[in-house]
């Protein structure tokens, strides 16, 4: 149905032309799911946009071709692509905040689409426009449809964005990164739906995503991009379990494993040759009486006021319920849990950006929750942390030198400058990058150049313990097992304690040693993580770890 | 110096020839008003230099036309061009320091309000509300006639020129003040601000050394836009008789002073100075334009 042949796509910048997508071929037939993956800026995106004829201002296709049953898409004119778009070609876009008009009810938006598409009247557009709501397991559709988008979950407004592609009845589905911004389970739930409606419709769908769990949960063939090439195509099963390319493989081999612990991550070294996995073998530090309690959590509350001003109070939101829990020394407890489950919460409650509302936090033998601000500072430089997103977490108007430098200075650790930049300059050697690295900005960096920058700030002050808030979910995959096996190595030799926080299972099962499962604010099972992994009570704690993706897929 | 040349911001200035003009046209501006004193042999400010002999002079080209007044002189004999570029000289000094004026104050109190929230967010924001509903030039001629009226003559002469500066700075701070409180509202919701207050910096240390130099770039965006309205401000004022006084004239107390012999046929007394006006603030704005796009961090 489709056919994407040698198609070339160059965005001029005030840098010159860059070359974004550089010949690639693909096809689709009717009924088949294609998979396009790949890490940020393999030009993934821009193939999608390409055949929507939606390129952002700048780009253009330099060559090749787009044929949808038989007709190049490419010599049409931006009136025909209008025609084209909608009624042949849906698009399914990544976040369902901002992919719904806010100020029109979904039902107009749809029988918008639907009259436009399918040249129906008002009233059988409405009907058809129920039909789809219930297609897609909105509950109460009927009387939900005149309501505003804002008056939906995430979830659900993700499955109204899906209708509103396929509404129009379309041929072909693009989805670029459908449920990225989704919860486990929710992203579970869609991945459902739209296997069910492929099948249903016989419509055609390319699912551009970085997530190498949804490829091999949905897709039935894939391929493989970086650099704006295309590196590796084939049936999905085949490539993930025996990719033939060193890219492909050593993508593969980045994600982290569900199924079993490794002492360390899957990286290629220099010549792109992957390691020989290590198996991790339970140390018998537990039960070490030298690794006593370094921090200790006991019923820790918070509750916010949202929405309080002046005049008003405000409606409390219980965030955290009577959290407890204790990390033993050099011990990792991992705290998972999807979004507004608390576990972020929780992490800025300990550390003081959150004021906390009742309960003890004990860390190295002081009690943080009755100290004062000024009696609490050199406490401060044993407990750091490192955030989730380096683009935001680094000051990008500081060299690096003064990023790091920063908590050297400001905890008095240093006697004078050339102290201070000769500790900058071992961490930076220690964190991996070069010293050359001191005196440039932020912005010259990578994201996984910048979270170790970030772990080597954390480090700084030389930490007892450290905070990790999501640290490599902003990261691609490959960056992520560099940045996490850093963090392990870390954590050994400097003896570390780790309160690591993640929705990511995967992630959490390579790092941690216990684990805590929050539910709605509060700690539904806790214990060891490899008896989690293996046997979990809960149900939710089941059921999250039901969800976790597989590489051999489920087909 | 070879790096600036080659950076984003001065390729984007040699490929906008409006802006190298409005450049070179408010440097041009600039330098006359520094180098006054070399400039013209005649000081516009003191009494003893002026001869009325040479008063209502029209400029060289014309007959009667004297080669000492290029631009011909006024009334009290005072050359055009030297009180030209003398006049250019105050308007600068007053625009520039009124514009620093409200930037500081504003700034800071946009810190305050964005940073802290609560009460003193509402007290700043209200009171910048209130201001905002009144034109500045109505607060700048309330400010700057009140306090001139309550000032004895000869104390007038010297401190005008702080008061004016005073009541166009107070007059623009609430635009600053805004535009702060908005980014570091959304600043302070960085994870860079979160990891310094996590290490225990003071709320001055992470004001001072995180928030203000990534909120500068829109303040100065609108300093220079405020700079065009400062001068223009000054020159309303002394042309409404609140502004300095006429024996230290700026270009508006010129236009002033000029336009009471318009009718008479000596337009150039009032030509020139309103010539000088139009070119210092438009190139200012064409400025201030091309800067907020170069500037604009989407295109980094």
């Amino acid at each position: 149905m489709l056919v994407i042949k040698d198609l070339t796509v160059a965005f001029d910048s005030r840098r010159g032309r860059l070359t974004a997508v550089r010949k690639v071929n693909l096809d689709l037939q009717r009924g088949e799911i294609l998979g396009v993956v790949g890490e940020s800026g393999a030009g993934k995106s821009t193939v999608g946009a390409a055949v929507m004829g939606l390129l952002e201002s700048g780009g253009s296709v330099q060559g090749g071709q787009i044929m949808f049953d038989g007709d190049n898409l490419l010599d049409k004119t931006p009136d025909q692509m209008r025609a084209v778009r909608g009624r042949r070609i849906g698009m399914i876009f990544q976040d369902p905040m901002t992919a719904l008009n806010p100020v029109k009810t979904i039902a107009s938006q749809l029988t918008e689409t639907i009259e436009h598409a399918l040249d129906l009247n008002a009233k059988a557009a409405r009907i058809e426009a129920l039909a789809w709501l219930n297609k897609m397991d909105i509950p109460n559709a009927e009387e939900r449809m005149d309501h505003y988008p804002h008056e939906f979950s995430g979830g659900q407004r993700q499955r109204i964005v899906i209708a509103l592609a396929l509404c129009g009845e379309p041929d072909l589905v693009i989805a670029d990164e459908p449920t990225t911004a989704l919860d486990v389970s929710v992203q579970a739930q869609i991945l459902q739906l739209i296997k069910k409606l492929v099948a249903d419709t016989n419509i055609g769908i390319i699912i551009i995503t970085h997530n190498m769990g949804v490829i091999a949960e949905l897709t039935d063939r894939v391929a493989i991009m970086r650099h704006g090439e295309l590196v590796e195509e084939g049936l999905t099963q085949q490539v993930l379990l025996h990719p033939q390319t060193p890219y492909a493989q050593m993508l593969v081999a980045s994600v982290p494993h569900g199924d079993r612990r490794l002492t360390r991550l899957q990286v290629p070294d220099e010549n792109g040759i992957i390691q020989a996995p290590i198996t991790y073998t339970k140390p018998d530090q537990v039960d070490n009486p030298a690794h006593k309690a370094l921090f200790k959590l006991d019923k820790l509350n918070v509750i916010y006021r949202p929405g309080g001003g002046v005049f008003s109070k405000g409606t409390a939101v219980h965030a955290l319920q009577d959290a407890s829990f204790t990390i033993a020394k050099g011990q990792a407890l991992g705290l998972v849990g999807e979004s507004g489950s608390g576990k972020s919460t929780c992490a800025r409650g300990i550390i003081g950006l959150t004021p906390i509302s009742s309960g003890h936090v004990e860390f190295d033998g002081h009690e943080l929750s009755s100290m004062s601000e000024r009696q609490r500072r050199p406490v401060r430089a044993d407990m750091q942390m490192i955030f989730q997103d380096p683009y935001s977490s680094l000051n990008k108007r500081m060299k690096i030198l003064d990023i790091i430098a920063e908590p050297i200075r400001f905890y008095g650790i240093a006697k004078d400058r050339s102290e201070v930049e000769g500790r900058v300059e071992s961490l930076l050697q220690r964190v991996g990058l070069p010293a050359d690295a001191l005196k440039r900005y932020p912005h010259q960096f990578s994201g996984g150049q910048r979270q170790r920058i970030a772990v080597a700030r954390t480090l700084a002050s030389k930490p007892k313990m450290i905070i990790c808030d999501e640290p490599t979910s902003a990261l691609d995959v490959s960056v992520q097992a560099h940045v996490l096996n850093l963090i392990k190595d870390l954590q050994d030799e400097y003896d570390l304690t780790l309160l690591f926080i993640s929705h990511d299972l995967p992630v959490v099962r390579q790092m941690c040693d216990q684990i805590a499962v929050l539910k709605d604010g509060k700690i539904v099972e806790m214990g060891d993580a490899e008896a989690i992994f293996e046997a979990p009570q809960h149900p939710y704690t089941q059921h999250l770890i039901d969800l976790m993706p597989h590489m051999a897929g489920r087909h | 110096m070879k790096r600036l040349l080659q950076s984003d911001f001065m390729q984007d200035f040699f490929n906008s020839p409006s802006a190298m003009i409005s450049f070179l046209a408010l440097f041009s501006v600039i330098f006359v008003a520094l180098f006054a004193p070399w400039l013209v042999d005649q000081n516009p400010f003191d009494p003893l230099q002026l001869d009325l002999m040479d008063s209502q002079l029209p400029p060289v080209w014309m007959a009667d036309g004297d080669s000492r007044y290029v631009l011909g002189t006024d009334e009290q004999g005072r050359g055009v061009l030297a009180a030209l570029f003398y006049g250019a000289r105050l308007s600068l000094l007053v625009g520039l320091a009124s514009v620093a004026l409200s930037l500081v104050l504003g700034v800071g109190v946009g810190l305050i309000a964005g940073y802290f929230r609560g009460w003193a967010d509402q007290l700043i924001t209200r009171l910048a509300d209130l201001q905002l509903t009144i034109p500045g030039l109505l607060v700048a001629l309330m400010l700057a006639g009140v306090i001139k009226t309550q000032l004895p003559v000869e104390m007038a002469e010297t401190v005008m020129i702080y008061v004016v500066i005073l009541a166009i700075g107070l007059s623009d701070w609430p635009k600053y003040a805004r535009v702060t409180r908005a980014a570091v509202m959304i600043e302070s919701q960085e994870d860079y601000v979160l990891a310094a207050r996590a290490m225990g910096a003071s709320p001055w240390l992470i004001l001072r050394r995180h928030v203000l130099p990534n909120i500068m770039r829109s303040n100065i965006v609108i300093a220079t836009v405020g700079l065009g309205v400062a001068i223009m401000l000054e020159a309303t004022l002394s042309f409404l008789g609140a502004g300095v006084p006429t024996t230290t004239p700026s270009l508006g107390t010129l236009i002033r002073s000029g336009a009471n012999f318009l009718f008479a046929g000596e337009w150039w007394v009032v030509v020139f100075p309103g010539c000088m006006l139009i070119l210092t603030v438009f190139s200012i704005n064409i400025l201030g334009d091309w800067l907020r796009d170069a500037l604009n961090p989407k295109l980094d």
